[in-house]
């Protein structure tokens, strides 16, 4: 079922995007990879996450239907966290278009961290071209800002 | 296991990521403030928000964490395995100084107190690939 994006995560979604995504391998070992930049509709059905192949590899190796995936996004201004919950729905390498809109999230996180004193040489260096886009079916959303009894269900 | 060059990344500048799974296969992903070296092989998190984390970690002893160097943003990821949790001692207590320095650097004073430092083994240690 749809999920109606409340104004507390559409200012999340709102802020530069980049976190973290995972599945769990062969070992029950949680494998995570860094994404910058999503896709996603309100009402919200699909997520799309947008990977660098080389670090995402581990994670792809696993990704096969019904495989259980969290990811988690954080604005780093104000701490305010959301993980999405889902199941895998597909994986292709980026086309230009989206392309395109994930290099505007990551120019708009370079604006951010260089406020923390980190340059954007070194930016450059952690951040990447998106190559491989995973796609989501999201069933449950969570807030995780940094509180007391946080990790509560938003939908 | 943990090299010379991966410390400067666990000294709390920047939020780590932890990763779990619970006993369904539904992995969760949370961040926290410090991944604390403890030895070469040994790793403690701090434990502030810790629920359904811990949960998962009480059940199956399983985490993965990912670690960044704020100077180069080098990062890594480690592949833990449960040991113990601390509440009192000297690493606890070093745990606490250096998470109300993480607190009064990112105004989260009223909000950081540590309940537990939760100590690892470090089974694997990956570094993540940069671009």
């Amino acid at each position: 079922m749809p999920i109606i994006l409340n104004d507390f995560v559409k200012e999340v979604l709102d802020a530069p995007c980049y976190g973290f995504l995972g599945v769990i391998n062969e070992f029950n070992q949680p494998v995570i990879t860094r994404f910058f930049g999503f896709k996603y509709d309100n009402p919200l059905t699909i997520l799309t996450l947008y990977t660098f192949k080389k670090d995402a590899q581990r994670v792809v190796n696993q990704l096969s239907e019904g495989v259980k995936i969290a990811a988690t996004t954080s604005n780093a201004m104000d701490y305010k966290t959301i993980q999405f919950k889902g199941t895998y729905l597909k994986h292709y390498d980026v086309p230009q278009d989206e392309m395109n809109y994930a290099r505007q999230c990551n120019a708009k996180q370079a604006k951010i961290i260089e406020m923390f004193g980190i340059s954007n040489k070194v930016w450059a260096n952690w951040s990447f071209e998106p190559s491989v886009a995973i796609a989501i079916n999201v069933k449950e959303l969570f807030d995780q800002t940094p509180k007391i009894n946080t990790g509560n269900k938003i939908n | 296991m943990i090299t010379e060059e991966i410390i400067p990344g666990m000294q709390g500048a920047l939020p780590s990521v932890l990763a779990t799974v619970d006993e369904n296969g539904t992995p969760n992903i949370s961040y926290i403030s410090q991944v604390y070296y403890v030895d070469d092989t040994h790793v403690a998190l701090s434990n502030q928000f810790l629920n359904k984390s811990m949960r998962n970690i009480k059940n199956n002893g399983i985490a993965t964490v990912n670690v960044v160097r704020p100077d180069n943003l080098k990062s890594w990821y480690f592949e833990l395995k449960h040991k113990k949790s601390k509440t009192d001692g000297d690493l606890f207590e070093n745990m606490t100084m250096q998470l109300e320095a993480i607190a009064s650097m990112t105004g989260m004073e009223d909000v950081f107190k540590l309940r537990a430092s939760e100590i690892f083994e470090v089974v694997k240690v990956y570094e993540v690939i940069m671009s």
